[in-house]
């Protein structure tokens, strides 16, 4: 080991990067050199001087105060995804397949509602049409209709007016449709409905 | 202010403040702030351009944060450092080369030293031995004052201040060589070691 490299060696050293085997060649080098262990003493000194000397005043609390709020800005400002953890990341995931999943079942509920609040129209109208046209109403038709008198009324009130009646006849008659389906009615005239209240009691 | 929550590393404190803890930004900051501005003030030399580069290097950690793979937080910062240092001296007009000596015209850091804002406190400390190596320091080419700096200030290692300067070991270790062999021919008698 000559000069150079034994005083790269002592700056080596002082930072722990000298490896274990230049270490030895290095002590063996400082025990035949006077100039080498000199400069080591020097920068030991001057290394001294400068940690205990040179300027140690910190940043003013102004710099530091608005460093902070700058942290704080970034902070509440920074994505989801980077502020969670692993685990708190896949609670959030869950929670969100969890909310899709109910969703999705109430909305399939409604469609359910909503399929069966048709069908219950449908029956209604093909039970005001069997009344239209005079045909005998089946006894579950008839109390499907009484379930639902006022949807059937204005049914027949809108079918009455289209084949030129008013359909006054039926306004506010509770009673206007027959609970008592058990006779035939007369629908061959459209006078039927005239007739109702003689055989409605 | 070192030991401060020396249990907590500061891969735990970038990691706790990627989650939103400012407070362990409070603390990576409150670590660093002495080491840091030491060596920022010794290569600025006025304390309010050290003060405004001090900021400046928060600033762009904070928004950098996510891309902090660094092992050492302190090398991380003083890179980001010598970036903001050599963009501000070269916007400057009457900049001077990075590599300009005080002989061929570069920042006589003494001179600013003297001409910064000091504190009556920091004046009643300032001693002769401070005065002289500040001197002598400032006196040290940029690149050289640097290494002296980052060696010194901030115990970084040459591997570690290689890799901010973008030269190999080998230049680093040249450069400190270079910059003690000149302190130890300014400091003298009067501040070198005794002689054998």
């Amino acid at each position: 080991m000559n000069c150079e490299s034994a005083q790269q060696g002592i700056l080596l050293n002082y930072t722990g990067e000298l490896a274990a085997d230049q270490h030895l060649e290095l002590q063996d080098h400082l025990k035949g050199c006077l100039d080498c262990r000199q400069y080591e003493s020097d920068i030991a000194h001057i290394t001294s001087l400068a940690q205990k000397n040179l300027p140690t005043a910190g940043p003013s609390q102004e710099t530091v105060g608005r460093i902070m709020v700058a942290g704080r800005r970034a902070g509440t400002g920074r994505p989801v995804f980077f502020a969670f953890p692993a685990t708190q990341w896949l609670a959030a995931a869950a929670g969100f397949l969890v909310l899709v999943a109910g969703t999705a079942l109430l909305v399939m509920a409604h469609d359910r509602r909503d399929a069966a609040a048709h069908g219950l129209r449908m029956s209604q109208m093909s039970t005001i049409m069997t009344i239209v046209s005079g045909e005998e109403i089946p006894a579950s038709d008839a109390a499907l209709l009484e379930n639902a008198k006022p949807d059937a009324r204005t049914l027949a009130r809108q079918i009455l007016q289209v084949e030129g009646l008013t359909g006054d006849e039926l306004a506010d008659d509770e009673d206007a449709i027959p609970d008592d389906d058990a006779q035939p009615r007369d629908l061959q005239s459209r006078s039927t409905f005239d007739s109702r209240p003689e055989e409605c009691v | 202010m070192d030991s401060v929550c020396a249990d907590e590393d500061d891969d735990a404190l970038v990691a706790m403040y990627r989650r939103g803890d400012t407070g362990a930004l409070a603390r990576l900051v409150d670590r660093y702030r002495i080491k840091l501005f030491a060596f920022i003030l010794g290569m600025a030399g006025r304390t309010d351009d050290a003060d405004d580069i001090f900021q400046e290097v928060w600033f762009r950690a904070i928004d950098k944060i996510e891309k902090y793979k660094d092992k050492n937080f302190l090398a991380w910062l003083t890179r980001i450092a010598h970036n903001l240092i050599i963009d501000r001296w070269r916007g400057r007009k009457d900049c001077v080369s990075f590599d300009a000596t005080v002989e061929e015209g570069g920042a006589d850091f003494s001179e600013r030293l003297a001409g910064s804002a000091a504190t009556p406190d920091q004046e009643a400390e300032s001693s002769d031995d401070m005065k002289c190596i500040s001197a002598a320091v400032a006196a040290l080419p940029p690149e050289q004052r640097e290494v002296f700096l980052m060696r010194m200030k901030e115990d970084l290692s040459f591997k570690e201040i290689a890799d901010i300067q973008g030269v190999s070991i080998s230049t680093s270790l040249a450069r400190m060589q270079y910059g003690l062999a000149k302190l130890r021919s300014m400091l003298g008698d009067e501040h070198g070691p005794e002689r054998r």
